[in-house]
């Protein structure tokens, strides 16, 4: 028999994360009652067992506890720090492995409400055997709870209704697509059928043109016949229409050109009668150019008279200038001599006088700011400069003395101020008047500030004293206003000074400019002395101004006298040139027969009538060869008019001017040439009307048909199938291109894949709970498989603790029942007293718990099972326990004082043990 | 950015705009539908503009762009629109099918006619393709598409193209490493052919392996389709200096993108702790993305609830109130919770528990320590009856799957029995 597992003492320093300092030693190893208000920690005793023996329960608590063990002859040492557990036997620490034979499973733990179900019925009751059979789980209420589930079917549900909806709608559009495709692949063959169609469209429409061909050609041939029966001599005449009128037209003609003939030969005798009386008859009119040559003859002789005409009145008026320049001179040149100067003396003669005028305006600008200087005041302070400035930056160090004493003179009386008010200050704030510290400290004050202001009037006094040594004339000057009005003066002197100094170099500078334009003025005398001598004139006037007019004037005559001259060699040449040129217009004339020209005038005047007698005769001899030709022509003409006009009866086989046969025969030619018109015309229309450029190969046969009434039925019928078949294969295209842009099917695949999903999490969820059913009805059957070993411990057990009076009868379906022994019958356990049902429960109880122990016999707790009880039933529950006590250590937990001495009344001291914890 | 030897930029690089697993007509999943700039047609509108502002030398599409169940209309038209206006830019598309799009490439090779439009690979058959780039370079490109939507051998059986002067770009939409029907490639294969850059399709998570011979790029979906598809998203800029260094940059520019964010709720002694510590974590999350991807609009969590709670019991029976509501905008991007995972345990110890003998709690613990280990426990065979009968029930015919697979079921039992052990536990707790 396995050993029992006992607690020797048991220590609580932490649970829930919060401190604790519970302990219970000198335990029983049977009954152990933990007595104590509610809230004295007997809940927290019970767990920490529990965490103790159930590393996963101590966790659960954040239990800190330890423990002291015996288990046989073995001491054990439990200890839980948290999630850390220990185990030591002997001393030494044991792994997992072996310390797995003292875990206690939950089962060990018992309550009230476990033990006195509110159920009353008999199943609840076997109900509850079978819970405490397997250690008081209830594997069937879990499930429940959980919702494990196994149906018998699953009917459809609203994921399911959405996906097959969604299904039906994707096969619908499948179907759709697939009748679509098969058009499709139809399409080939409708394409076919409309190129047939349509090729018997294009045959119906050659059939009615090769009829209507047929018939033009007909009336072709039946046209040609009727203008082959005029006669021959009609159908080889040319145009016969007008031929009567047109020969009565050409009778006339011979008549006019007869006339004409006659009257151009009188013509042409009046030219020539015309042509003898002109000059230039006789060598035929003047030669091409000639006239041209003639008429620039006399212009050059009239230009070349011109010239001279125009020189002589030039040459007139240069001898009027001429004198009248000599007059001006004023007899100052002798008549024939001529002056030796020229232009160039002229403007060395103005150039001097320039100079002059220039050199004479700054000679007096010298002089007119020579006496401006004399007229400017100075003064003379016999002072020298350099005494001046070091006088001047004494008086500017006195007077910055003079205000910085000033300056130091406030200081010392503010110094003086501080002083008093500071020696005063202290004097009261010691407590006590002290006359003679407060005089000291004036004293001293004053003694500064006098200092201060002796050095400062000694450091004045010593400038002013090096100042009059420099400056004895300055007047006083100790105080500061007149060290600045000294200042001021010494300012004002020093200007003086400098305006003096200034002036002085001025009037150096003019002087020596003087003495230059003096050299200068001497040096132009000279030059004008040299020139006036160059004029080699008898008596120069002395005024430049003048010497510079005469000598221009006389320039001005000599270049009119030199023009005078020229002009006359001018006017020699031209006479020379114009008489030559008027005696080759005369040559030229001459030739001609007419006479010499007097003049430029006269040769215009005979240019001008030989250009007449010329034209004259141009125009009589063109005329005349006109009228030649003419002749000519019109005889000609009335020949050839003869010739036509027998031609036409001669052609017709007629007499010459049988006019009435040529009217006949201009009739029937009229008839012959519209039956061939008809003729053409009905060959064009027939030659439109041929169908060879519509007609394919394949239809060429056709042409071969005579009788096209068949064939043109058939291609009817056809062809009448060609609307339907293009509204066909337009539609079916529409509807292909209409399925290529559209997202149907998409749209549907995507919605059953996401009702698919949705259905097939429905299926998981379902599938989930039936296998956690299966494993549930598992479960239920390998607890059931120790049921058996459990019901009949419990068997015992409840014999022992009813003193062998009850038994417990297990039938095959768990429909318990009890037997009374001593009346040797058996009876359901409703009619058993709710004491005997408690007792009943906790042995089975306790027959799961002994048959889980194979090595040792674990501790159980119970919690306030007597509760509510009354007395039959409190001893039934205390004997039970007391009776397993004797070989198991049980801890029993209550606050109830009159259950504590319950079990003093029933259990015998030995065996019990109470604990009272918390406060009484 | 993920780059290879030293970094210099030369006039003579070539620029490719590389992506695949479009899966254009398809929506991703759990995100509004009523907002068009989260539609992978969106994104794909936007990397056509990026390969027109970059002025790239030719789009890659590594197979995959259209999905098979919307590709006869809309992922066509989407397709066919995109390769026109990159034809107006004179930009060319180097094409191959996936195990979706395996019809939808060869029509539109037939309804184009357009040398711009190159489809390499039809009917299962190698084909090669020289461009010329603007820089000058000739570029090769070798590749191969599904003729059908399995293929079970490996494509590289039947590769055939020899070694050339120019950069060779392979391009193959296949799973690597893989056994399945998806044209499986071994990586001793792809290491053995003349290839310089290996383009590939089929794998949604974009994925760069540097360690073969030549770098294998995943590219991965433009866009996320469902919350299997977390992490970033985009298309890659593929840059080819004339020494043939190749440098690869993923463009964030999705608009949506799925998150798990697991969150430790060790510490919290309330739900209201829980539902704080969310809404922080998830606005950080997304002020972290936005700021890393101005692109993104939609974010959408799942979130994982872990660590060891006394709250474990009454977050699985009640979950989080109002979760479904949460609705947070961070910088233009609204952000939800798609869905709440528990795997927070109890705050038990379950070996501890488990010594407990005959005792129900000790039984379940015994149960869970066994279920790690032992995977055909009896408990998971009853499980799977169970989970199977609510499988198989009318109400989930429409659903694929008949039973739950393996990892499911042992998720459910591990939580279920948790749940039971904590619930019998706190009976124990009550009465005491």
């Amino acid at each position: 028999m396995a050993s029992p597992l006992l607690f020797q003492d048991l220590r609580i320093s932490r649970m829930y994360g919060t401190p604790f300092d519970l302990q219970l030693s000198d335990l029983s190893a049977h009954l152990n009652i933990i007595f104590g208000p509610n809230g004295a920690g007997k809940t927290t005793l019970a767990n920490a067992l529990n965490g103790l023996l159930l590393s996963s329960a101590g966790r659960a608590v954040r239990l800190y506890a330890e423990a002291n063990l015996n288990f046989g002859t073995q001491e054990l040492h439990l200890e839980v720090k948290g999630p850390r557990s220990i185990c030591q036997i002997n001393g030494e620490t044991v792994d997992r492995d072996e310390q797995s034979q003292f875990i206690r499973p939950k089962s060990y733990h018992l309550s009230l409400q476990e033990l006195l179900p509110e159920k009353t019925g008999d199943g609840d009751l076997a109900q509850e055997i079978i819970r405490q059979a397997n250690g008081g789980f209830d594997i069937t209420s879990a499930g429940k709870k959980l919702s494990f589930v196994l149906q018998k079917r699953y009917s459809k549900t609203n994921e399911t209704k959405e996906f097959q909806t969604a299904s039906d709608k994707l096969r619908k559009i499948l179907q759709d697509q697939h009748s679509l495709e098969e058009r499709r692949s139809q399409r080939d063959t409708l394409l076919n059928e409309l190129h047939l169609s349509r090729q018997a469209g294009l045959r119906l429409s050659l059939i009615e043109k090769i009829r209507k061909w047929r018939i033009a050609i007909e009336k072709h041939q039946k046209s040609v016949a009727v203008a082959d029966s005029y006669p021959q001599i009609i159908q080889s005449s040319h145009d016969l229409s007008n031929a009567f009128v047109k020969t009565k037209e050409l009778e006339q003609k011979i008549a006019q050109s007869e006339t004409a003939e006659k009257q151009h030969t009188e013509t042409i005798d009046g030219i020539e009668t015309e042509l003898k009386l002109n000059r230039l008859a006789p060598q035929r009119g003047l030669q091409k150019g000639e006239l041209q040559r003639l008429g620039s003859q006399v212009r050059a002789c009239l230009d070349k008279y011109r010239e001279l005409e125009k020189l002589k009145e030039t040459q007139k008026a240069a001898r009027e200038q001429t004198h009248d320049a000599w007059e001006n001179l004023g007899g100052c040149l002798q008549q024939g001599a001529e002056p030796g100067f020229t232009q160039k003396d002229l403007r060395l003669l103005q150039k001097y006088a320039k100079d002059f005028g220039t050199h004479t305006q700054e000679k007096q600008a010298l002089k007119s700011l020579h006496r401006l200087l004399d007229v400017i005041e100075t003064k003379d302070s016999g002072l020298r400069q350099d005494d001046i400035r070091d006088a001047q930056q004494i008086l500017l160090r006195c007077i910055a003395n003079l205000e910085a004493d000033s300056t130091t003179t406030h200081r010392a009386r503010t110094l003086l101020l501080i002083t008093l008010v500071v020696s005063a200050l202290l004097s009261i704030g010691i407590g006590m008047v002290s006359l003679l510290g407060l005089l000291g400290l004036l004293i001293t004050a004053l003694s500064a500030w006098t200092y201060t202001l002796l050095r400062s009037r000694e450091r004045v006094s010593a400038e002013i004293n090096t100042l009059k040594d420099l400056l004895p004339e300055l007047p006083d000057i100790s105080n500061l206003s007149a060290l600045k009005s000294s200042l001021d003066k010494l300012i004002e002197i020093r200007s003086y000074m400098q305006l003096e100094e200034i002036k002085s170099q001025e009037q150096s500078r003019i002087q020596r400019s003087l003495k230059d334009l003096k050299e200068q003025q001497s040096e132009l005398e000279t030059r004008k002395k040299e020139l006036v001598t160059s004029l080699h004139l008898d008596d120069p006037p002395g005024d430049i101004t003048s010497l510079i007019e005469l000598v221009d004037r006389i320039l001005h005559w000599r270049r009119l006298d030199q023009k005078i001259k020229e002009l006359d060699a001018t006017c020699t040449a031209v006479d020379t040139r114009y008489q030559q040129l008027l005696h080759t217009v005369g040559d030229s004339f001459a030739q001609h027969g007419y006479e010499r020209p007097s003049s430029p005038h006269d040769a215009e005047r005979l240019l001008e009538i030989i250009r007449d007698d010329d034209g004259a005769f141009q125009r009589a001899h063109d005329r005349l060869e006109q009228e030649k030709k003419t002749l000519n022509t019109t005889k000609k003409q009335l020949e050839d008019q003869k010739s036509r006009y027998k031609k036409v009866f001669l052609d017709l086989n007629l007499n010459v001017e049988d006019l009435e046969g040529l009217a006949e025969c201009a009739r029937q030619w009229d008839k012959w040439k519209k039956a061939c018109a008809n003729a053409e015309e009905l060959r064009i229309r027939a030659e439109s009307l041929h169908p060879l450029e519509d007609l394919q190969i394949e239809h060429e046969s056709l042409l071969e048909i005579d009788d096209l009434e068949e064939e043109y039925q058939s291609a009817q019928l056809q062809s009448s199938k060609e609307q339907e078949l293009q509204e066909r294969l337009t539609r079916l295209d529409a509807d292909i291109e209409r399925a290529e842009g559209d997202n149907s099917l998409e749209n549907a695949l995507a919605e059953k894949e996401n009702k698919r999903i949705a259905l097939e999490n429905v299926r998981q969820n379902k599938a989930a709970k039936a296998v956690g059913q299966a494993i549930l009805e598992s479960l239920r059957e390998s607890a059931i498989q120790n049921a058996p070993l459990v019901f009949e411990r419990a068997r015992a057990n409840f014999q022992r603790v009813t003193d062998n009076r009850y038994s417990l009868i297990i039938p095959q379906n768990n429909s318990f029942r009890a037997r009374d022994q001593q009346r040797k019958r058996d009876f359901d356990l409703t009619e058993l007293s709710s004491a005997t049902r408690v007792q009943l429960l906790l042995c089975v109880r306790l027959a799961f718990v002994e048959t889980q122990e194979t090595t040792c016999r674990l501790p159980i707790t119970l919690d306030e099972t007597l509760a509510n009880s009354d007395d039959k039933r409190a001893h039934a529950i205390i004997k039970t326990i007391s009776t397993l006590a004797s070989d198991r250590q049980i801890f029993y937990f209550t606050a109830q004082q009159d259950e504590v001495e319950k079990w003093g009344d029933y259990v015998p001291s030995n065996l019990l043990k109470v604990h009272s914890i918390g406060s009484p | 950015m993920l780059y290879f030897g030293p970094k210099h930029f030369y006039s003579t690089l070539i620029k490719l705009l590389c992506l695949g697993d479009a899966h254009l007509g398809r929506y991703p999943s759990r995100v509004p539908t009523d907002n068009p700039a989260l539609s992978v047609r969106s994104v794909w509108k936007k990397t056509v503009t990026k390969a027109i502002d970059k002025d790239v030398d030719a789009m890659i599409l590594t197979g995959d762009m259209a999905d098979n169940i919307n590709s006869y209309f809309e992922a066509y038209g989407i397709l066919r629109k995109a390769i026109v206006r990159l034809r107006n830019s004179g930009i060319p598309v180097i094409a191959v099918a996936g195990n979706h799009d395996y019809k939808v490439f060869p029509k539109l090779v037939e309804s184009m006619s357009d040398d711009n439009f190159i489809f390499l690979g039809q009917n299962g058959s190698w084909s090669e393709a020289i461009i010329k780039t603007r820089s000058g370079r000739s570029l090769r490109c070798v590749g191969w598409s599904f003729p059908d939507p399995h293929y079970k051998s490996s494509p590289l059986d039947t590769f055939h193209h020899s070694q050339s002067e120019n950069f060779t770009v392979g391009i193959i939409h296949g799973d690597l490493e893989g056994q399945g029907k998806y044209a499986p490639l071994a990586r001793r294969d792809l290491d053995r052919q003349p290839v310089d850059l290996w383009l590939l399709g089929h794998v949604h998570a974009p994925k760069l392996h540097e360690d073969y011979r030549a770098p294998v790029l995943y590219p991965g979906s433009p866009q996320p389709l469902d919350p299997g598809e977390p992490g970033t998203h985009g298309p890659w800029m593929i840059t080819i200096d004339d020494e043939n260094r190749i440098q690869a940059e993923q463009l964030p520019i999705a608009t949506v993108r799925y998150e798990e964010i697991p969150i430790d709720v060790s510490n919290a002694d309330e739900i209201e702790h829980i539902h704080t510590a969310i809404t922080d974590q998830l606005e950080q999350r997304g002020r972290e993305l936005t700021r890393r991807n101005p692109a993104l609009r939609h974010l959408c969590c799942r979130l994982q609830l872990r660590g060891q709670t006394r709250l474990h019991r009454k977050l699985s029976t009640e979950g989080l109130t109002n979760i479904d509501m949460f609705d947070l905008e961070v910088n233009e991007c609204s952000i939800t919770i798609d869905k709440v995972s528990f795997y927070t345990t109890p705050n038990r110890d379950i070996q501890e528990i488990a010594q407990l003998k005959n005792d129900p709690p000790g039984m379940l613990a015994r149960w869970l320590i066994e279920l790690k280990h032992d995977h055909h426990h009896e408990l998971l065979k009853r499980a799977h009856s169970a989970a199977e009968a609510v499988y198989r029930s009318t109400g989930f015919h429409g659903l694929a799957e008949k039973k739950p697979d393996p990892e499911t079921l042992s998720s459910l039992v591990n939580q279920q029995a948790l749940l039971l052990l904590d619930e019998l536990l706190s009976q124990k707790e009550n009465d005491g």
